[in-house]
């Protein structure tokens, strides 16, 4: 070890040091002077192997641990951390220097801006406007998804597969699994690859470029003060943009968060008020023809996030969470990582969801032959009926429940048909935003939360949808507003 | 789930270097299927986020490999492999890590690996300019005794900001290899896969 | 005392202390470089407050903002 660093730290604590090394028999795979630094931060790692390895010994190393923190009136890791800093100091003054610079720069000048709530918050509706309607939405929902359902599949590839199996498939229940209306491949295959690849592509592409950027931490300072009151802090902000993603990626995310409290909180959330990126952009598209109806979607469920979050945080005991971030400096994300990043993802989710949209259709396709699935769509439909919508809705639901885009997707058809009233459609569009979790979330919620938790979050997000929809269609029922 | 992609398996304790002896059994099946799997050798980059350590794994394993993170919320692990000099490598990119005192869990899994995979060179990325906040890591990295090169990353917006740093003192300093890059740009990505072999190969 | 959570934006001065008995936000702040003897600038205070120290910006809540002694 060179001069500069077998001198970091004071006596007391270098004799401290030694005293532990000459005491430690453990075989450790870091050196035993790091090891006893750490035992004297009182580590928690390190202090649990050291009762396992040190047997008798230990004993005497808690009580040197002790007697060196009794020297000090701050806490070992600070004493430590600060002489740490010290030699950097001493360091970096001798080997960096300072000519004139750029004084204030032009993304500094950005940076005050975007930090500014004044600027600040239009600045992020305007991120959110062009970012995630415009090019989510209008661009990747409407163009892309009617060019590659109506143009690709709508009128090449469905005509095509249909043909061959009726031409060449003697058995119905074959064709039925393959084609027709719940097919492998015109289902399955068709909301998978037409309607839900390209919102979610699209999704990342705007993502990707957000964070590379910087904007995130600016965005997490900005809402810091309004989660704190649904018992969540700034950072948070990540998995909750990243659900308009793909609530599966964050509720995963959500892992990060530091209390177990938040992570709950912020699952419950995830489940039950985020629409992930395909459900969005199906619901984006059929709303934005109706103005009001787009804006009372958007009101409710902001609504309900705020009102959920803010329960969820008085009845969960646990900490206020402390909310510390660093701001990277703003950077011109580059078109080359950006869609790097935007490719990796869309193939880790591609992996993910082709699979099971295969097995919806199969399993779809099952519950057709022997007679479920009309029993199922049973059990919804008095409690769809009663939130007042038509009772072709019911199947609707029941995609939502195998996944949230599916169900989306499948009030799309249902619009075209033109079955669904305006009323309908914001209480249709809001029901099914605030319904189950997908298979996919539902699961990784289990894993992330316990299946205790994932379980009560699951059920109380099945209850509430139904009983939300009922009470936003009264509401609007009352008010005439969307008459 | 972060532990058991490619093989790689967390055993015992962090800091142990003995097997349990209950465990005995177990880790020599992992041994034998990390060894069907990976004989290559590691090159761990670790260091705060933000530092553009995702870009530099990517520079240096050419072929992208990996799973996605999230500034300030990398939890994914991610490996590919990269050729240097005449070897290839396992190359590992680690969650964002500020200290060995651990607040969050990705910064436990930055320790346990860099602990138990026994890697060949520890890459401590850092931006340049913040050379005085993250010089304390590099303390402790080679305080624990691990293989380290100091990689200051992000030295073009150093030199806008009108700051100098003299290399060949910081070495001398430091007793480990340093060397300057601008990952995003590609450069000086060449000179460090050199110091990486040259350290290797000296070993 | 002066603290952190008590300043206009555009404050320049010298951290004194961190006080707090939190050993939490003292490793926090650790992290990100913010120690008793660096200087410190004030960029935002609302809704949360933003300060410079050495290259780093850090941004902080209330609670965190106000065991910043500053001078």
């Amino acid at each position: 070890m060179s001069m500069q660093l077998s001198n970091i730290y004071d006596d007391k604590i270098e004799d401290a040091i030694q005293d532990i090394v000459n005491i430690l028999e453990g075989n450790y795979v870091i050196s035993k002077r790091a090891f006893s630094l750490l035992l004297l931060q009182e580590d928690e790692d390190a202090l649990e192997e050291a009762k396992e390895l040190e047997g008798k010994n230990y004993l005497k190393i808690i009580n040197i641990i002790e007697e060196t923190k009794e020297e000090y009136e701050k806490p070992l890791t600070f004493v430590i951390s600060s002489y740490r800093q010290k030699q950097a100091k001493i360091i970096t003054d001798s080997v960096m220097t300072k000519t004139e610079g750029k004084q204030k720069s032009f993304s500094e000048t950005l940076n005050r801006i975007m930090l500014n709530p004044i600027t600040g918050i239009p600045i992020a509706l305007l991120v959110l406007y062009f970012g995630l309607y415009k090019f989510v939405g209008q661009f990747g929902a409407g163009v892309i998804v009617d060019f590659l359902e109506g143009s690709i599949f709508g009128a090449h590839i469905n005509p095509w597969i249909d043909n061959i199996l009726n031409n060449h498939i003697p058995w119905e229940w074959l064709r039925t699994l393959i084609g027709g209306d719940y097919g492998i491949i015109t289902l399955g295959i068709r909301y998978a690859v037409a309607i839900v690849l390209p919102i979610v592509g699209t999704f990342f592409f705007v993502f990707s470029i957000i964070e590379d950027s910087g904007y995130l931490p600016r965005l997490a300072m900005l809402v810091d003060r309004l989660f704190k009151n649904i018992g969540l802090n700034g950072r948070a902000v990540i998995p909750m943009v990243l659900g308009f993603g793909c609530d599966t990626m964050a509720t995963m995310v959500s892992r990060t968060l530091e209390t177990e409290r938040e992570r709950i909180i912020s699952t419950l959330l995830l489940a039950l008020a985020i629409p992930c990126s395909a459900q969005l952009g199906v619901i984006l598209s059929l709303l934005s023809g109706e103005p009001k109806a787009l804006i009372a979607w958007i009101i409710f469920i902001s609504f309900v996030f705020l009102f959920i979050g803010y329960l969820a945080a008085k009845v969960l005991p646990g900490e206020e969470p402390l909310f510390y971030m660093e701001m990277p400096p703003l950077r011109l994300p580059k078109l080359s990582n950006v869609l790097v990043k935007t490719y990796t993802r869309m193939e880790w989710y591609f992996a993910e969801i082709l699979p099971l949209f295969i097995l919806i259709s199969i399993f779809i396709w099952f519950g057709n032959i022997i007679g479920v699935f009309p029993k199922l769509v049973g059990i919804f439909r008095p409690f769809v009926v009663a939130i007042g919508l038509p009772k072709e809705v019911s199947e609707v639901f029941l995609f939502g429940f195998f996944r949230r885009d599916y169900g989306a997707a499948g009030l799309f058809d249902l619009v075209k048909e033109g079955i669904l009233s305006t009323r309908q459609l914001v209480v249709a569009a809001a029901t099914l935003t605030l319904f189950v979790p997908c298979v996919a979330q539902f699961v990784m919620m289990i894993k992330e939360r316990g299946f205790k938790t994932a379980i009560y979050i699951a059920v109380f997000v099945l209850v509430f949808s139904f009983f939300a929809g009922y009470a936003l269609n009264w509401i609007l029922l009352a008010t005439g507003a969307l008459a | 789930m972060l532990f058991t992609e490619n093989g790689f398996q967390y055993q015992g304790g962090v800091f142990m270097k003995c097997c349990n002896p209950t465990q005995t059994l177990k880790k020599e099946n992992t041994v034998i299927d990390d060894e069907a799997k990976e004989e290559l050798e590691k090159i761990v980059l670790v260091g705060t986020p933000n530092v553009g350590k995702s870009v530099l794994f990517n520079r240096l394993t050419r072929s992208y490999v990996t799973v996605s993170n999230y500034p300030g919320t990398t939890v994914e692990v991610s490996r590919g492999k990269g050729v240097l000099g005449d070897r290839e490598y396992e190359i590992v990119d680690t969650p964002g890590m500020y200290s060995f005192m651990c607040i969050t869990e990705e910064e436990k899994v930055t320790k346990r690996l860099l602990f138990n995979e026994k890697p060949e060179v520890v890459l401590h990325v850092i931006d340049a300019k913040n050379l005085e906040r993250m010089l304390p890591l590099t303390f402790q990295l080679i305080e624990s005794g691990l293989p380290v090169i100091l990689v200051l990353n992000i030295m073009d917006e150093a030199k806008k900001l009108g700051l100098r740093i003299d290399i060949k003192k910081l070495e001398e300093q430091l007793s480990i290899p340093v060397v300057s890059t601008t990952a995003a740009l590609n450069k000086g990505v060449d000179t460090l896969r050199e110091r990486i072999d040259k350290y290797v190969n000296a070993a | 005392m002066k603290t952190l959570a008590n300043l206009e934006k555009g404050f320049e001065g010298t951290i004194v202390e961190i006080k707090t008995d939190r050993d939490d936000i003292i490793r926090k702040l650790m992290a990100m470089g913010v120690f008793p003897g660096s200087s410190v600038k004030v960029i935002q205070t609302f809704p949360s407050y933003v300060f410079q120290v050495g290259y780093t910006q850090v941004a902080v809540d209330k609670e965190i903002a106000s065991t910043i002694v500053v001078e």
